[in-house]
Order: C-alpha cells, then sequence, then structure tokens
C-alpha cells in the first residue's frame, strides 16, 4: 500500500481564464510539499480538457463550471463516461451549482478564491479515493493465496 | 442633509408603481421635512402632462355632478373646456417660467406662492372676459373655491409623489439594487488579483487600486449627480478588471472623444450595463468579443449607446432584464419622463440606448 500512494497524484488544470488557471498552479506548488503531485497540464475549455485527459490521464480534475461553449458539468459528464475516470474537484466563484456538480458526482467543491489549505483537503479526499491501479489488482487476482499467507506471517 | 437632497433637481418627480407607495408615505409623514419635499419641477414634461390630465379630470367631475343627463354633459363639458383652457394654459406658461424661482423658495412659501398666482391669474381672466361690464367680482368666488380647490389637491398630489419617491426612500431602493451587484464578479477578480501577486507584483497593485476605487464608489452614498467623465472613468476600471480575468477575449471599442465630459449623470448607470454586456455577451463566447461604448451630445440631451456581441442563452433574459429595470427606475427617479432607456437585439448584436437630459454641473 505505502508505495502506491507515495505515488505522485496527477492533476489536470481546466478554466477559461488565464489568472485562475495561473493561480490553480500556484496553489498546487504550495500543497505538492506535503501530497505529491504533478501536473499534467492545464485546458482553457472543456472540449481541450477532454483531449488532453485522452492523451495523458490524470487522476484529479480541477475543474471551473463556468466557461463557454461546454461548462464544466458538461464535461464532468463526459469524464465519468470514459474508462478509469478522474476525480472531479469543481473550482468556481459561484455556489449555485453545488447540487449539480454531486449529481455528476464530484467529490469536492472549492469556491474561489481557494485557499491552499482547503485545497490540499480536496486532493487528500481525491487520493483517498484514488482506485487501485490496474496492475495491482491484477496481481492481487494471480496470487491472493501467497498475499494471505504474508499477511498471516506479519501478523 | 437637505441641501445634499436638493442638489438633484428632479429627484421627487417620477416613477411608476405607486401602489406600493402609499403605505410608504403615510409612515414618513411624521418626518415630512427631513426628506426635503420641495415643489414639482414645473418644467419637467411629465408634471406639466400630470397638471393637465389633473385639471381635466377635475372638470369633467365638476360637470358630471352638476349634468342632468348624459346629452348634456357633452355641451357643458366643452364649455367648461373653453373656460379652464386659458387659465390653465396661462398658468403653466408662468409657472414654467417662475420655476427657477419658486424651486429656490421653502416649500411652504413656495405653495402659497404658486397658489396666489393661479388665483390672480384666475381674476384676470374674470376681468377681462367681463371687460365690457362694469368691475364686479360678486360671481368670482365660486371660480376662486374650484381653482384653489384642483390646485391644492393637485399640489398635495405632488407633496405625497414627492415624499413617496423622495431620495431618502428611493435611496433605500438604490441600496438594494446596488446590492445586487453580482458577487461572482468580485470573488473572480479578486481570485485574479491573487494570481498576480507572486508573478506580477505591480500588476496586483494596479489591479487591487481600481478594485477599490470601483467598491467605493458601487458603496457609496450614490443620490448626488456625478461628472460623465468620472462615471467613463470608473467603466475604464471595471474593463480593466475584467479584460485582467478575460485577456484577449474581451475587447473594448472606446468612442468618447466628443463625449460632454461635464454633464452631470446619475452614478453608476453605465458601468451596470458593462458589466451585463461582459456577462451575457462576452463570458459565454469562445471567440473574442468587442463591447462598443459611444457616448455624445445631440442637442440638450446626453446619448450612450452600448454595443456587445449577442449570445442567446438560457439565464439571458432574467439578469439582464432585472439589471435593465433597475437603471430604468433610477432614471426615471431622476428625470420622469425626459430620460430614456431602450434595449433591443439586432442580429448578433445586443444595444442598449440612453437618453439623459444634458445638464451642467453650475445648473445641477
Amino acid at each position: 500500500m505505502t508505495d502506491m500512494t507515495a505515488a505522485a497524484l496527477r492533476v489536470l488544470i481546466v478554466d477559461d481564464e488565464a489568472p485562475a488557471r495561473s493561480r490553480l498552479r500556484d496553489l498546487l506548488a504550495d500543497c505538492a510539499e506535503k501530497q505529491p503531485l504533478e501536473i499534467v497540464g492545464d485546458a482553457a475549455s472543456g472540449a481541450a480538457a477532454l483531449q488532453l485527459f485522452a492523451e495523458k490521464p490524470c487522476d484529479v480534475v480541477l475543474l471551473d463550471v463556468r466557461m463557454p461553449g461546454m461548462d464544466g458539468i458538461e464535461t464532468a459528464q463526459h469524464l465519468r463516461k470514459l474508462d478509469n475516470p478522474p476525480a472531479i474537484i469543481f473550482a468556481t466563484a459561484y455556489d449555485a451549482y453545488a447540487l449539480k456538480a454531486f449529481e455528476v458526482h464530484a467529490i469536492d467543491y472549492l469556491l474561489k478564491p481557494i485557499r491552499a489549505a482547503r485545497l490540499a483537503e480536496a486532493l487528500a479526499l481525491a487520493q483517498k479515493s484514488r482506485p487501485p491501479k490496474p496492475e495491482v489488482l491484477a496481481d492481487l487476482r494471480r496470487a491472493p493465496r501467497c498475499r494471505r499467507v504474508n499477511a498471516a506471517r506479519c501478523i | 442633509m437637505s441641501r445634499s437632497i436638493n442638489q438633484i433637481p428632479h429627484a421627487h418627480a417620477g416613477g411608476s408603481g405607486q401602489s406600493g407607495h402609499r403605505g410608504r408615505s403615510a409612515r414618513a409623514g411624521a418626518a415630512q421635512n427631513a426628506y426635503g419635499i420641495s415643489l414639482p419641477n414645473f418644467r419637467n414634461l411629465g408634471i406639466v402632462l400630470r397638471i393637465l390630465l389633473g385639471v381635466h379630470v377635475a372638470v369633467l367631475f365638476t360637470v358630471a355632478l352638476k349634468s342632468p343627463s348624459l346629452y348634456t354633459m357633452g355641451d357643458q363639458l366643452m364649455e367648461a373646456i373653453a373656460l379652464v383652457e386659458p387659465l390653465l394654459i396661462l398658468s403653466l406658461v408662468l409657472l414654467y417660467a417662475l420655476n427657477g424661482v419658486l424651486s429656490r423658495a421653502r416649500y411652504f412659501t413656495g405653495a402659497v406662492a404658486v397658489m396666489l398666482l393661479v388665483l390672480a391669474l384666475t381674476t384676470l381672466l374674470y376681468l377681462l372676459t367681463r371687460s365690457h361690464l362694469p368691475m364686479d367680482l360678486s360671481g368670482i368666488t365660486r371660480y376662486w373655491l374650484l381653482v384653489g380647490l384642483v390646485t391644492a389637491i393637485l399640489l398635495y398630489g405632488f407633496e405625497l409623489r414627492g415624499r413617496a419617491l423622495s431620495p431618502a426612500i428611493s435611496e433605500a431602493r438604490l441600496q438594494a439594487l446596488q446590492a445586487r451587484i453580482r458577487p461572482h464578479f468580485l470573488f473572480n477578480s479578486i481570485n485574479a488579483v491573487l494570481s498576480l501577486i507572486r508573478q506580477e507584483p505591480r500588476r496586483a497593485e494596479t489591479a487591487l487600486e481600481d478594485m477599490a476605487e470601483l467598491f467605493r464608489v458601487l458603496m457609496a452614498d450614490n443620490r448626488e449627480l456625478t461628472p460623465l467623465s468620472r462615471e467613463i472613468e470608473l467603466c475604464r476600471q471595471y474593463l480593466g478588471l475584467e479584460q485582467l480575468r478575460l485577456g484577449e477575449r474581451l475587447q473594448v471599442d472606446w468612442h468618447t472623444g466628443n463625449m460632454p465630459a461635464d454633464a452631470m449623470i446619475p452614478p453608476l448607470v453605465l458601468q451596470p450595463l458593462l458589466e451585463n454586456a461582459v456577462y451575457h455577451g462576452i463570458e459565454p463566447r469562445t471567440k473574442p468579443g468587442i463591447i462598443s461604448i459611444n457616448v455624445y451630445a445631440s442637442r440638450d440631451q446626453v446619448h450612450a449607446v452600448l454595443r456587445n456581441p449577442y449570445a442567446p442563452a438560457s439565464d439571458y433574459h432574467v439578469g439582464n432584464k432585472m439589471a435593465l429595470a433597475n437603471i430604468r427606475e433610477r432614471l426615471q427617479l431622476h428625470y420622469d419622463a425626459e430620460a430614456s432607456l431602450t434595449a433591443r437585439a439586432a442580429g448578433d448584436v445586443y444595444e442598449v440606448h440612453i437618453v439623459i437630459p444634458y445638464q451642467k454641473e453650475a445648473t445641477a
């Protein structure tokens, strides 16, 4: 388990406003001290985010709600349907979308301006809800007995 | 306090939705003087129309009471109107001419002066129409009574209305209107400034200064008129902040070279419209959009024409109409029928056109 949590959390930033993206980068850099993470990229629209996700999968998407074209809620709906869907954390200046956000199973909802500590909490939540990697699952399936024996020995 | 209220020349003269004011004016009765009630502005079109309407309704009423049947009423009505019209028109012309003097007088003095003026005119006309007879004033008391009554009722009506729409009360309404400045603008702007602090501290400083100035005006006592140049500066600061967030997506086309910078206008008439333009016209677009601002003077009026790209969206009408209604009401509170706001969508452009009477600071 230990090496799995230690793996850097891969984060994708989606916001139509450049200053908001740069702010999130700064905040993520602050959080990186406690929580190893890697920014896989940032996107200025929902469509760009989906494309980027297809190229570079990630664990968490920080998603703005009000964006021109495809909005955050719609983007989240698309992301959910993919294989290995990322955890969604909404980041918005509005509190009016919270209900909609949880309908698309967002794990957290952050109000701008966001505090680094609050972002760290959300990332910790994402880390917890992170599904085990496929290769780990495969290992478990291949040698269940062995692991059980090891566990018994440890106790 | 009354000084500052009186600086709004027509603040008491206008507004709609009378039904809601009755209760308020009754409550305000105890503190009448605090509201700085003054005579109506007899040069205002709305006031003149109301006087015309009031007098004619009074004539109709008296004739209807007097006539034995509907058939005779028509003739009697014509007679009565022929009698009333010269007096009415003369009174209006004189009140128009004396408006400056009357508006400087105290309310009670002014009201008595108006009453005396109208009664004097009645006497004059009475004597003129009976000039072939020897000086005879015996029949005039009836006219004095009628004219005096109608004048008193009209003055009382204007006073009630003025109290209901007085700046002190509409101030509460104005503040409620201002509280609706979109909170998302504040939070998004703070967020944008936060993003600048580490990389570009100087731009962050400018942005915070602009924000401070903007919110100082948003939170200020906005009963007094402000120079147009000040409002335009505020608009520039506001759009500067939005530019910070939106970058190239927001393009602004200023046509303010010929604007009458010294014109006095109600504060925050243009800025909320720009906020609308950004929120409804620019933010929903993926491509850059242009907001154009054209301010000019034409004859005795100041025109402001704002255009932004029109993107029909589900939430457009609700928020936009509320903001337009707010500004329309404020214009009415200040100018009654002499200012206007029209909004229309033509193709892919949304246009708001405001017309305000051109008043310079000295006369305001």
